[in-house]
């Protein structure tokens, strides 16, 4: 909590110092069946109707997260892309919380944190300088309540805030947090934390390379400060030294079920 | 407004998956096509419309679910809520009414919240022959801004004379429960009929269908829909990128790599479900890699028969007149067999070939299809492809020639036999467990000699074999999952076996033929015995940079165990409590992952131990991730590599016996254990005083 509220209060300081946001990509087309509605007879509208990519955002073809999308997530899968904990004592290596369809940015599958609930995107580095953009889709409302930070496997790399564009979302409710970070030189990390009082959506998280003539870094950058990386870090660490393991309990059950069942029935 | 939904819907889905629209209001109006619609309202009877197969688990009896009434419905009546036990292997079955006739037909539902794996199925009596066919389902991108999602499955033939039952079977897969909404069977394709088949080779199946267990199956049913023509070439552009960036290490990315790309280019062209998902999942088979892997429902088709014996590599010493051997691939050798259902399988046989072609050659071609795939890093390592060779054979085999060999009189048919899989009787009972051991030595009761199945459990003893005063003592185990724990049931383990040895025993086999990995720890923990502490290697993986080759010299790879050598990621090996007067032999056999890491942290340090086995391990010095998508499709997939001390980039490159040993086929007719006895052997000439 010392932690979301430390972050809050930093990025309330970042006005809007956004640098090089990351073009948006769209996901697909969308389109509604909905009419105007509301006059001259015109029928309440209940849905929109929109098309998905069902992989998700795959323009961003050079996306250095594993999974930036959530269209992979796993079901029972011990290791993916993404780790949640329901808080940043970091207890839990779990899948983060799924939420499918419309309330997704991009794609069919997203992430739903509750209160301060942390997810962290597992990716790689690049020679080049990272274009980060990752979208958030706060219940309360308040952009500046969602902390997103870039860091990296070493402990000699600063971990940097990556700034929401603006306090509040757009219409359509979504914050967009993106910023140019200097090149890495160790595996890189997104940190999302939901310090609201309400749910919060994320997904489309995309880090890529900048491209030729974009390397000019933004001023001021803000350092998350390290009482805050180093946990994070060593949750990372944890979760991905090399491993084989044994399935859980409830998946050794699963699978015992299935195989002794005609899986066509 | 209706019209111009479906317009932008054209230009992004897959054709096929068209299925209803919606009206100015947002009201779902079913396709005008379907043969069948169930929206779950008036017409749905929860009791005559629920299918509950004869042979359903009792637990799986109670319904859950329940039909609600709401304006959210897609026509605003009615919807289901779905929140089965998928973890108990519970599912709901909605049944559907078909038409008389043979023809073909695609289902579509719409899903909201929650997560669910649903697929259309017919099932047959038996006595019609036909086997019972389901049609996964995935989604097609449409959705609402209510929520809904659409999934649609591929055409799925029904002969509607002769079904059972068609039925819509949904497993809810998270622990909210998942809301489905009308269903439509919609004509689709043309009827399709499975036939026998005699191997995968056999052409009878077609271009669409393919032979596994003697039966055609029909690809198409066992993936998801094809994406689209206008994302599917930048869907391949991100799986490409996504192998690219994060897969493999040295060895892999420059050698194995770029034919998983080639391949992944070659599906742009796929114009149906099976030739694309089917390429995708061969590009990881590509990537010649211990983890890596793709799961689909075609890999949980039912066997049909028993082959209950284990195959391992060794030396067909009393065979070489009848058939010689191959001058690159090790013989084929039963380890041990079941005791029903072996098909005169026996110790000591020899499989000879299949399909006309060596057994690991034959195995190694099976890449096209065979979803399954398990096989080293290292290049000349075949220990996995030959332990799953009874589940190849099964699946994919027209014919296989074993030369029987017998204990009684110590020799071998002067010819194979060859047997034909499709005459195999049929039996589908539990099969033996093969772990590359053929016999036990720490005596009755004391090892679990009844079924091979050493799995997540440790055995330990004097063996049989020595003397008291020799006090030669045993451990056997394949499990290193330390799971970060010190004290956890592996690490304790490990070190409750070596303080007795340290107490009791002058020499020790460390017997670990099946290691089937774990986490570092227990690698670590693994090497407790042998030798001090020393860091040996520092793990940069996962990848830590995009698409990185790894070092280029041992000179580069110096530079970066420097470089990347930190307390978080490296191994130390060794314990300042080593015994180093105790004799160690270490077997091996089919190992990988973290047991890759416990041979590489015992060799070379010491005289005192020595590696025994056929040859290298895997050479799976990395970790991995795993994802999914729908329709059962899941895959896993290798990342990083291993940089040891002296600069080698160690992924590919197993590590080799100190003494290599063959299991000889006469020891196996004798009831010896070759790679056992030549560790005996050794041990006794260095025993600890």
């Amino acid at each position: 909590m010392k932690y979301a509220l430390f972050l809050i209060a930093a990025l309330a300081a970042c006005g809007d110092e956004a640098i090089n946001p990351v073009a948006l990509t769209g996901s697909g087309g969308s389109t509604a069946a909905s009419g105007a509605g509301g006059s001259g007879g015109a029928p309440v509208v209940k849905r929109r109707v929109e098309q998905r990519n069902p992989f998700g955002n795959v323009a961003a073809i050079d996306n250095l997260l594993w999974d930036g999308d959530f269209e992979w997530r796993a079901t029972f899968a011990s290791q993916y892309g993404w780790y949640a904990s329901p808080s940043t004592q970091f207890y839990e290596l779990g899948l983060p919380p799924l939420e499918m369809g419309a309330r997704c940015r991009s794609g069919i599958k997203c992430a739903r944190l509750d209160p301060q609930w942390v997810i962290l995107g597992l990716g790689v580095a690049s020679q080049h300088s990272l274009n980060v953009s990752v979208w958030a889709k706060p219940e309360d409302g308040m952009c500046n309540a969602v902390f997103v930070i870039l860091l990296s496997q070493s402990n000699s790399e600063s971990a940097v805030e990556v700034p929401a564009e603006s306090d509040a979302p757009a219409a359509d409710g979504w914050c967009h947090f993106a910023l140019l970070v200097p090149a890495r030189d160790s595996a890189t990390y997104l940190f999302v934390q939901n310090g609201g009082s309400g749910q919060l959506i994320v997904d489309d998280a995309v880090i890529t390379p900048a491209v030729e003539g974009q390397d000019v870094l933004p001023a001021g950058l803000r350092i998350a400060p390290e009482s805050v990386a180093a946990p994070i870090r060593a949750w990372a660490r944890a979760a991905t030294r090399p491993r084989i393991e044994p399935p859980n309990e409830e998946r050794l059950r699963f699978e015992e079920r299935m195989r002794t069942r005609k899986w066509t029935r | 407004m209706l019209r111009v939904s479906v317009t932008l819907a054209l230009v992004l889905v897959t054709p096929q998956a068209l299925a209803g629209s919606f009206d100015e209001a947002g009201d779902y109006l079913p396709d005008p096509t379907a043969i069948a619609t169930v929206d779950f309202g008036s017409d749905f009877d929860p009791e005559e419309d629920r299918y509950v197969p004869a042979d359903l688990d009792p637990v799986c009896e109670p319904v859950s679910f329940q039909v609600v009434e709401g304006t959210d419905a897609l026509d605003r009546e009615h919807y289901l809520h779905v929140q089965t036990d998928a973890l108990a292997g519970c599912a709901e079955r909605f049944l559907v009414t078909v038409p008389p006739g043979k023809s073909s037909y695609r289902a579509t539902l719409w899903v909201r919240h929650g997560s669910v794996d649903a697929q259309l199925t017919v099932v047959y009596p038996e006595e019609s022959g036909l086997e019972t066919l389901a049609a996964k389902m995935g989604p097609t991108g449409r959705t609402t801004s209510d929520g809904w999602i659409e999934l649609a499955s591929n055409e799925l033939p029904v002969d509607g004379d002769l079904a059972d039952a068609v039925y819509l079977r949904v497993y809810d897969l998270d622990s909210v429960g998942s809301d489905i909404d009308t269903l439509e069977i919609i004509p689709a394709g043309s009827y399709w009929e499975a036939q026998s088949c005699a191997g995968v080779t056999d052409p009878v199946c077609g271009e669409a269908g393919i032979c596994v267990h003697n039966r055609c199956r029909l690809g198409r049913l066992y993936v998801p829909p094809l994406p689209g023509d206008d994302i599917k070439n930048d869907v391949v552009d991100a799986m490409q990128s996504l192998i690219q960036n994060f897969f493999g290490g040295r060895k892999t990315r420059l050698s194995d790599l770029p034919k998983a790309l080639d391949v992944l280019e070659s599906i742009r062209g796929a114009s149906d479900p099976w030739t694309f998902w089917n390429g995708w999942a061969r590009s990881f088979r590509l990537l010649h890699d211990w983890h890596t892997e793709v799961g689909g429902p075609i890999h949980g088709i039912e066997r049909r028969a028993r082959l209950n014996a284990c195959f391992f590599e060794g030396d067909a010493d009393l065979s070489q007149h009848a058939w010689p051997s191959h001058p690159q691939y090790k013989d084929v050798l039963v380890s041990h067999a079941g005791v029903e259902g072996t098909q005169g399988l026996a110790a000591g046989d020899r499989l000879v070939a299949v399909d006309g072609k060596h057994p690991i050659a034959w195995a190694l071609s099976l890449n096209t299809v065979n979803w399954d795939h398990w096989q080293a890093n290292d290049d000349g390592v075949y220990a996995e492809l030959t332990e799953r060779m009874r589940s190849l054979i099964l699946e994919f085999a027209t014919s296989y020639s074993v030369i029987h060999c017998h204990a009684a009189t110590l020799n071998c048919d002067p010819a194979p036999t060859t047997y034909k899989v499709a005459d195999l009787p049929s039996g589908t009972g539990n099969q033996v467990r093969c772990d590359n051991r053929p016999f036990y030595h720490l005596g009755p009761g004391l090892d679990p000699s009844a079924n091979h199945n050493v799995g997540f459990q440790f055995y330990r003893g004097p063996v049989i074999e020595a003397t008291p005063e020799e006090a030669i003592y045993a451990l056997v185990w394949d499990t290193l999952y330390g799971g970060g724990e010190p004290s956890g049931f592996v690490n304790q383990n490990l070190k409750d076996a070596f303080a007795d040895f340290k107490a009791n025993a002058r020499g020790v086999i460390l017997d670990h033929r099946a290691g089937s990995g774990g986490t570092l720890d227990g690698a670590e923990t693994a090497t407790e015995l042998v030798r001090p502490p020393q860091l040996v290697a520092v793990f940069m993986s996962p990848i830590p940079f995009a698409a990185f080759d790894g070092p280029a010299t041992l000179a580069e790879g110096v530079d970066l165990f420097q470089a990347f050598k930190t307390p978080y990621n490296t191994m130390t090996v060794g314990s300042t409590q080593y015994d180093p007067a105790m004799p160690v032999a270490v077997l091996i056999h089919r190992d990988g992952s973290a047991s890759d890491f416990f041979p590489f942290g015992v060799k070379g340090y010491s005289d005192k131990v020595k590696i025994f086995g056929p040859a290298p391990t895997a050479g799976a010095f990395s970790t991995y991730f795993q994802f999914r998508y729908w329709g059962g499709l899941s895959w896993r997939m290798a990342s990083g590599d291993t940089i040891s001390f002296d600069g080698r980039a160690l992924i590919g490159n197993g590590v080799a016996p100190d003494i290599v040993v063959l299991q000889k086929q006469s020891d196996l007719l004798a009831g010896k254990d070759t790679i056992h006895e030549a560790a005996l052997a050794w041990l006794r000439t260095e025993l600890k005083p």
